[in-house]
Formats: structure tokens, C-alpha cells, sequence
């Protein structure tokens, strides 16, 4: 198997403390095919599974649904999703929510969109093989076999056939029970054809479902199908405009709401506890707020304006709700989320200020520059901080007898110790930029009644002031868009890239140039490329 | 004790699934033992249960090592709620965990598994093995409808480190076992549809039959990796069929109404849900559904706010803030053993032939590090409870191992023994054990 990026620098480079997933890049001119990784089964997102549920059987049937839970690895459900076998008590909740969802299915009448005919019998033969082809075409995202069809119209005659509950709405019922355990509902199944030495192209409906799954989190459509079946994805011209339409679903919003709230943490915002008496405040409502606050800037940057996503870096306005106002020392609107432009004093700056991020990043009663510091270096710069050494005090100093001192009095401090000082000058410099906002993400003009100095850097990259220094500062970093790019690489095609395949990577941060950092177009340069059109060819049994 | 439940013949094979089961679903009574209360008629011994069972970010080592050693023993301030069960209790310390450290995820390798952990770069790992609750379970759960029980307590666990800080339990280094977290869930899984009788049984099963076909079907077509992953998924789906009706002549246990879901200021139920985990777990033992379980209480580096005592700061941050909140750990490592007390009185009151339950388990408790503060890998706190079928000191004693460098994977070797004696290593690399710590065993 091949080493991603990662792996092999670790290798070279663990004596250092910092370090990039990129590297030296070889001239991105000349591009000759890569060997792709060979491809894996991805067990569908639990998003995409309740997505594709509802598509194909109706909202009563989705709200029924609960898959097995997913399983993340290298920060990625996705990559989890294309490593891990599922274990025996995913398998047993595959079963009970496909009971679930069949029954709510056939209590809504929602299997009558997938037949034609009306049955002559219970046990009508012929009705349920045009069920089973014309719904496994949708759940299977392909053409079912002869012996396929064979097999599960057994099934369904068995169960019509059953003296207590014989009737053909079980049949169906029950071929539905099973469809949606299978092999080929869970997983995106990519095989490819016409192989090179080096590769295999996707086929038309393996692309329809990987371009579905990664665009809309949800199943093909019939159209994209159909699409499929006329080969219409056989070129790079009709992946594009396929892809532009499906861009334009509200689904594509969804999706990359998905892949933010992961990749951005915005996710774990629901969840988090805060000291009750220091911030009473606290809550599941006010989380839910955050959370909702942080999705509408990318809705409004990617969707509505179609701006430079980095915009999300130095935003000065926020979307607010009467939840949120008053942590910002704004007027509450009096119904839902609007569009506020907030105190200049603040340096409210977008992603890295908002209430939630900030929340995640502190302690239940104080701030940690080193959380904070550390998101910014994973998760916008890719970099990967060295764990702390073996069996050294992490704790903090506490405070003198002489009086309190800042947060970023205590880090330096701490930084004296040159075991610690390597990776956490990496980390606590950036943090302090944000020190203005407490552990909920109020702004505060004192840390403990003293003067807060939050001038910032990041050794070997640069210096900034502030919040809005740090957003403007990160904004401009091209490894803060090559980042980006490998996000959406290892999402999209779950798995990191191959060090073989680090070409491929510069040439995606160079279409975020020269898109201008517009996700959109970012997205229809990835999906016509051949590394989302193609799979490696591995060797076969 | 004359149990309310009568076995015949017919009952027996109610609880057939598949044909290929001997007995499911049935607390093992004296109609089945032999005269001595010891064995089941026949000669096999009574079956043995094993439990891992875990808490995140340590103890605080001076007020939870016994000050003696041997069988004289005395508990400690952290070990008292284990009172009631002493006799089968044996304690160890002094051993250290080997596996290369970055802070906690060597303790979740290390204590559950002896396997070095898979990094995926920075924080962020994968099981480089079978966890120890798994390769019991390769020798324990042939026969039982469910092959381990994966249970969850507090939701606050790492989500952002890999499957090692996420799960306790893994199969295999690629098939991490995620837990329940939801006793209504769970409950669902083991005791609701699975009573004899139900007339959707057969379709359940010929459904997977179809499954499987699909499965194989597929697994034709694709590459060695994805074919091991399918045929995990379809062991998992074989092991599915035998569970459907499995519940056979055993009463149900009562529903659950607990959920696990926080209240408004996003406190987590916590008592309520260790208690109907316990509960649920218990039963499930008794009716012989499963003999193998993980439990974590709460997880690898201990995110979770003890707010039933009236905390409002996660464990892992009162190991690192100064001053330190020496009494609230504390009073949170105590309520952690009375958890793991409560399962063993559970376990212990349960009769079983001549004994409980309990004399027949093999119950370890361990953490992802010895103490929070520095993230020490020595002197782990590691409990072996129970009985383990009579492979277990008892009663027991408190072992302290000379130097510090004893293997930590030594005591888990112990506990396997204690499951067959033909196991004779486990882990690999720095986790590598074949020398089980004798002085627990009888």
C-alpha cells in the first residue's frame, strides 16, 4: 500500500516540530499520468445514507432511518469511511433501521412511485421484478443483474407468499428491508473500465454516484441516471455540466455545509460545556446559534456571493440572532438570523472570532491560545504539531503571589522550557491574536484587569495584530488555499493523497489561483480532473 | 435457588437459529448442571464472561495504590466502593505501559490491546490490533448470539484523534467497535425483536441470506483490501442471523426509558445511564446472549464534566489547571469505582450453579494513563475482578510489581490465561507480552 504524504515526512522530518503535508513540489509543467491509489469501498456517510433514504422513499422513511454511526480517521469521516470494515453492531443497527425505514415506506405508500403495474396477486412475479430493477437502479445507482433480480425476487415472493402477512406490499416491503442492508446500497462501489497501464476511468454511473455523493451528499437522481446511462458522463464537458447543475441544487449547499462543520469543528460546537456560573448564558441554544451563525457565512461567501472563500477569514459582519447579540453587544433582530455589521472596536474577522469557534477553542472558564493556535495551523495550514514529549507537567504556572498575570504571561512562561517551547511557539503565537476573546467568544478589553497584547506570529511565516491582522494575514497565505485543496481532496476521493500523487495536489491548489479562490469553480475544475474521473488499477483477483 | 423457567427439549430448539447453535438465549440452570453445581451436565465447564471496563485520564496514584500487598490487602480511599466485592478483587500496580508515548493514545493501545497504535501523523491514531475483550471473545462467544457488547456512558469522548481515542474495542486494527451510548438502543439491539415466535423471523433471515449473496457477489470483484472488509461485514451479517430470535425462553429484561441526552445546559445524565448500561448488561449475561463486553465509563483523556457532582470543569483540564482540583478528581475517581462496584454486585447477585456470576468473570478495569497531570505511562491502575472461573485469585490480592519496568501487556496475559490457558502472548512490538503476571492466577 502506499504511504500517504504525511506518513513519509514524518519519517524523514520527526525530529522537527512543525511540518508541512506538502511537499517540494516537482514542476507542475510537465504532467504525465500519475498512478492513482487504487480505489476502496466508501460506506456512505450517515448524512448520505439518510439523504439518499429520503430520495428514494419519501421523508417519512428518512426520519425512520438510523444508520450505523461514522467512524473517522486522519480527520476525515470520509477516509474512515473508505478504510474500516463496519463492525457486528453496525451491521445489527444496518438491520433495524432498514426495518424501520421499510415500514415507515410502506405505511406512507412510498413504494408506489418505484412500480407501474398493479399487481393480479399477492405473489405477482412479474410486479415485483419491475420493482425490484426499477428501485435497485435508484438504490444500487446501476443496473441490477439477471441473477440479481433473480435473487431478490425470491425474496419478495417468500414474503407474499407468507400465510400471516402475505400481502405484495410486503414483498416490497421486505426487498426494501434488504436492499438497503446490501453491499451495494452502503457502499460506493468503483470499478472502472478501460484501463491504462496506469489507470482505470470510472464508468458512467460510478461517476453519477461519485459525483452525487460528493456534491449533493445524496444518491444520483433518476436524470443523472439516465444521464449515466446515456454517456453523457463519458466526457469531461458533460462531467462539468452535470456537476454546474448540481451546483446549483440546494443539496450542494447541504454537502459542503457538511464538509465545513467537520473539517471547521463547527460540529462539536453542540456538545461543549462552559463553567455555568462564569457564563450563564451557555447553553444547547446558544451553541445551536453558533453553530447556524458560522454555516451562513459559507453560505453567503460560497452560495449567495460566490466571493474568494477566504473571505470567511475577514469577514466584519456577522449573521446574528437573538441568541447571539448579546455575546456580541449588538441589538437583537426580532426574528431569526440577519446580517450584522459589528463593532469595529471588536476586530471581529470571520471564521476565527465567531462565538463558536472561540468556544471550542477555550477551557470551560478561560481561553487557550494553544487550541487556538493549534486549529489555525491543522486545519487552515495543514501543518501537524508534534504531540507533547513523555511524562512532562502540562500544566500552567499559577499565578504569582505578586497578583495575576495574562494567559499570555502564563504561555510565555511556559515557553521558557525549551521542551515545550518548539511546538507551542508554533501554536500560542497565532492564539494570541485572539486573546481579546474570552471562552465563549464575548469580546473583553482586559484579561484578569490587565492590558492584553495581541500581536501574533507564526515562526517562519510572519507577524500580524490582532484578530484582524491574523484573518487578513492568513488570507493572503497560498498555504492557506493549498490547504483547502487538500481538504477537499482527501473528502471528495476519501483517502489522503499518495506522495506519487502530490502533482495532482499542486495543480488543484492552482486551480483555487486560478479560480480566484472561488469554491464553486474550484469544485467543477476537481470533478473534471483526471484524478476524480479516474481510479488506480490496482490488479484484480 | 429453583428457577422460574422450565427447559425442555422443544424449548431448546426454539431457540435454534440456523441450526447451529447449542444453547442461546438461556440462563445456565441447574437442570443443566451437573450434581456438583460446578459444570454444565456433561462436563463443560460453565462459561466465563470477560469484561474490559474503563474510565479516561487516570487516578490519583497515592490515593488509590493499596499501602499493602498480598492478601492481606487493605483498600485504598479510590478502591473502597469495592468493599461489597472485595474477596474477588486482585489489584496490580508498578507495571508500565511500553508503547511509545504522545500522551494517552499509548494508554488506550496499551491497556486494551498490547498492540502499538497505527499513527495517522500529529494526535491522531488507529488500533494496531485486536483490543484484549476481542480475542476473548474468539474464545468465548462461539455458541452465544452476540459476540461482544459495546458499551458508551459519557458522550464527551475525542472525536478529532482517530478510532484509538474514539473506541476501546477493536476487532481488528481496521474494524474499530464503536459503542452505544443510547440504553434504549442497546436495549433494542439485544432484547427487542429478537423473542422467539416473531413471525417477521423468517423474511429477517432470508433477507440476509439474499444480503450475503450480494456480498459475495461483489467481494468477486474487487481487490484483497475490500475483500477482507467484506468478508468482516459478512461474518458480522452471519452472526446477525443467529441473534434473530436468539432471546428464546428468556424473559425480557424492561425497556429502558433512558435516551443519554444532556439536559439544557448540556449536562449529561450520566448515573442514569451507567445504571441502565449495568443493568441491560447484566441481563444480557444471565441469559447467556453474550459473555464479552467493553464499558466506557468515560473516555481516553477524560473530556467529560462530572456535573452530577456538581463540576463545571472536564477532568482533563482540573489534571492541568493550577491549583489543581485535587478533591473534585477525586471525589470523580471515586464515583468512577462505584460504577464498576455497582457491575460487580450485579454480577456477584446473580446466581449461577453453585456460585454467581461473578466467580465466573474475568472483569478488568484500566485508564489511558496512570495520572492526568504528566500523562504517566508507570504504575498503571489496573483491577482484575472476579472469579474467572475459578482461574482467578481468590480471594484476591494486591500485587506490586518490583522495579518499573514490568510490561503492562503482562497483566493482560494474565486475564487472557485466565480466559484459556492456551493463549500464551499478546500485543507485539513494545506491547508484546508472554509473561502473565502468575501471582493473580490460581
Amino acid at each position: 500500500m502506499k504511504r500517504s504524504i504525511l506518513s513519509v515526512l514524518l519519517l524523514v522530518l520527526s525530529a522537527g516540530c512543525t511540518l508541512s503535508e506538502d511537499t517540494d513540489s516537482p514542476d507542475p509543467g510537465e504532467t504525465p499520468e500519475i498512478a492513482l491509489a487504487p480505489p476502496h469501498l466508501r460506506r456512505l456517510l450517515t448524512r448520505q445514507y439518510v439523504n439518499a433514504v429520503g430520495d428514494l422513499l419519501g421523508p417519512e422513511a428518512a426520519a425512520a432511518a438510523n444508520p450505523a454511526g461514522d467512524i473517522s480517521s486522519q480527520g476525515f469521516e470520509a477516509i474512515g469511511a473508505s478504510m474500516f470494515a463496519v463492525s457486528s453492531s453496525g451491521v445489527q443497527q444496518y438491520e433495524s433501521s432498514s426495518r424501520a425505514i421499510a415500514a415507515a415506506a410502506r405505511a406512507a405508500g412510498a413504494f408506489d412511485a418505484h412500480h407501474a403495474c398493479l399487481p393480479a396477486q399477492p405473489a405477482d412475479e412479474a410486479c415485483f421484478r419491475e420493482f425490484i430493477e426499477r428501485f435497485g437502479l435508484r438504490a444500487w445507482r446501476r443496473p441490477l443483474e439477471t441473477v440479481e433480480i433473480d435473487s431478490w425476487v425470491a425474496v419478495a415472493m417468500a414474503a407474499a407468499q407468507d400465510p400471516e402477512l402475505g400481502t405484495f406490499e410486503h414483498g416490497l416491503e421486505w426487498v426494501a428491508v434488504g436492499f438497503l442492508q446490501s453491499p451495494n446500497f452502503l457502499y460506493q462501489v468503483e470499478i472502472g473500465k478501460d484501463s491504462t497501464a496506469l489507470n482505470r476511468r470510472l464508468d458512467s454511473y460510478e461517476m453519477a454516484t461519485r459525483l452525487s455523493f460528493f456534491l449533493n451528499d445524496t444518491a444520483p437522481s433518476a436524470a443523472l441516471l439516465d444521464a449515466a446511462k446515456d454517456g453523457d458522463l463519458d466526457s469531461a464537458a458533460g462531467v462539468r455540466e452535470a456537476a454546474a447543475a448540481m451546483l446549483e441544487s440546494p443539496a450542494a449547499k447541504g454537502a459542503l455545509r457538511g464538509l465545513y462543520a467537520e473539517r471547521f469543528l463547527v460540529r462539536d460546537v453542540d456538545g461543549l460545556q462552559k463553567d455555568e456560573f462564569e457564563y450563564p448564558q451557555w447553553g444547547d441554544e446558544l451553541a445551536a446559534s453558533f453553530q447556524e451563525e458560522s454555516l451562513r457565512l459559507l453560505d453567503e461567501v460560497v452560495w449567495t456571493d460566490d466571493l474568494d472563500w477566504k473571505a470567511i477569514l475577514t469577514a466584519e459582519h456577522a449573521w446574528v440572532d437573538a441568541n447571539i447579540a448579546p455575546v456580541y453587544g449588538v441589538p437583537a433582530p426580532s426574528v431569526g438570523f440577519v446580517r450584522t455589521d459589528l463593532p469595529a472596536e471588536q476586530g471581529r474577522a470571520g471564521l476565527l472570532t465567531q462565538g463558536g469557534t472561540m468556544s471550542l477553542l477555550a477551557h470551560p472558564n478561560s481561553t487557550s491560545p494553544t487550541r487556538r493556535g493549534k486549529f489555525i495551523q491543522e486545519r487552515l495550514l495543514c501543518n501537524v504539531i508534534s504531540p507533547p514529549p513523555p511524562d512532562v507537567d502540562i500544566s500552567l504556572p499559577p499565578d504569582p503571589p505578586t497578583g495575576p498575570v495574562t494567559m499570555r504571561e502564563k504561555l510565555i512562561q511556559h515557553q521558557e522550557d525549551p521542551t515545550c517551547a518548539t511546538c507551542h511557539v508554533q501554536m500560542d503565537n497565532a492564539g494570541f491574536a485572539l486573546e481579546h476573546f474570552d471562552a465563549i467568544g464575548q469580546w473583553r478589553a482586559t484579561d484578569q484587569g490587565l492590558e492584553i497584547d495581541d500581536s501574533g506570529d507564526i515562526p517562519g511565516l510572519g507577524t500580524f495584530d490582532g484578530s484582524r491582522g491574523l484573518g487578513a494575514f492568513l488570507a493572503e497565505q497560498p498555504a492557506v488555499d493549498r490547504c483547502m485543496a487538500l481538504t477537499i481532496f482527501r473528502h471528495a476521493l476519501g483517502r489522503a493523497p499518495a506522495i506519487e500523487e502530490a502533482p495532482i495536489v499542486d495543480a488543484l491548489a492552482l486551480a483555487f489561483e486560478t479560480n480566484d479562490g472561488r469554491i464553486k469553480g474550484f469544485l467543477l475544475d476537481l470533478v473534471t480532473s483526471d484524478a476524480f474521473r479516474n481510479v488506480g488499477n490496482e490488479v484484480t483477483p | 435457588m429453583k428457577s422460574k423457567f422450565t427447559i425442555s427439549r422443544r424449548t431448546m430448539l426454539r431457540g435454534l437459529a440456523g441450526g447451529t447453535l447449542a444453547t442461546i438465549g438461556l440462563p445456565v440452570f441447574e437442570a443443566m448442571l451437573d450434581s456438583n453445581g460446578e459444570a454444565l451436565a456433561g462436563g463443560t465447564p460453565l462459561p466465563k464472561r470477560f469484561i474490559t471496563y474503563m474510565f479516561g485520564n487516570g487516578v490519583q496514584l497515592p490515593r488509590w495504590v493499596p499501602s499493602t500487598t498480598g492478601t492481606s490487602w487493605t483498600l485504598s480511599e479510590q478502591l473502597a466502593p469495592l468493599l461489597p466485592v472485595k474477596s474477588y478483587i486482585n489489584v496490580v500496580s508498578g507495571l508500565h505501559n511500553k508503547i511509545p508515548p504522545i500522551t494517552h493514545h499509548e494508554g488506550m493501545a496499551g491497556m486494551w490491546s498490547g498492540h502499538p497504535y497505527i499513527s495517522n501523523g500529529g494526535l491522531n491514531s488507529n488500533f494496531g490490533g485486536p483490543s484484549i475483550d476481542q480475542v476473548a471473545a474468539d474464545f468465548l462467544a462461539p455458541g452465544t448470539p452476540f459476540r461482544s457488547i459495546e458499551i458508551g456512558v459519557s458522550k464527551r469522548v475525542s472525536q478529532n484523534e482517530g478510532p484509538t481515542m474514539e473506541y476501546m474495542s477493536h476487532r481488528a486494527s481496521d474494524q474499530p467497535n464503536p459503542p452505544t451510548y443510547n440504553p434504549r438502543v442497546l436495549w433494542n439491539t439485544i432484547f427487542n425483536g429478537n423473542v422467539a415466535g416473531d413471525p417477521t423471523r423468517p423474511h429477517r433471515v432470508s433477507v440476509l441470506d439474499a444480503v450475503k449473496g450480494d456480498i459475495e457477489r461483489l467481494k468477486a470483484r474487487l481487490g484483497a483490501f475490500d475483500r477482507a472488509r467484506l468478508d468482516s461485514h459478512l461474518t458480522s451479517v452471519s452472526e446477525l442471523q443467529t441473534q434473530i430470535g436468539s432471546l428464546g425462553s428468556c424473559a425480557p429484561v424492561a425497556e429502558p426509558t433512558e435516551e443519554n441526552v444532556d439536559n439544557m445546559n448540556q449536562q449529561e445524565p450520566m448515573p442514569a445511564v451507567a445504571a441502565a448500561m449495568t443493568n441491560l448488561l447484566v441481563h444480557a449475561f444471565t441469559c447467556d446472549l453474550s459473555r464479552v463486553a467493553s464499558y466506557m465509563l468515560t473516555g481516553g483523556v477524560g473530556f467529560t464534566v462530572y456535573s452530577h457532582l456538581g463540576h463545571s470543569t472536564e477532568q482533563h483540564e482540573m489534571t492541568h489547571a493550577q491549583p489543581s482540583f485535587e478533591e473534585e478528581l477525586n471525589d470523580g475517581i471515586v464515583w468512577n469505582m462505584q460504577q464498576f462496584a455497582n457491575l460487580l454486585v450485579a454480577l456477584r447477585d446473580k446466581p449461577e450453579g453453585a456460585s454467581n456470576i461473578l466467580a465466573n468473570t474475568i472483569a478488568v478495569l484500566g485508564s489511558d494513563c496512570a495520572e492526568g497531570y504528566t500523562h504517566e505511562t508507570h504504575d498503571m491502575p489496573v483491577i482484575i475482578a472476579g472469579g474467572g472461573g475459578g482461574a482467578l485469585k481468590n480471594p484476591g490480592t494486591h500485587f506490586r510489581a518490583g522495579g518499573a519496568n514490568r510490561n503492562l501487556s503482562d497483566v493482560l496475559l494474565s486475564t487472557l490465561k485466565a480466559v484459556s490457558p492456551t493463549i500464551t502472548s499478546v500485543g507485539s512490538d513494545e506491547g508484546l507480552s508472554t509473561t502473565p503476571v502468575t501471582e493473580i492466577l490460581t
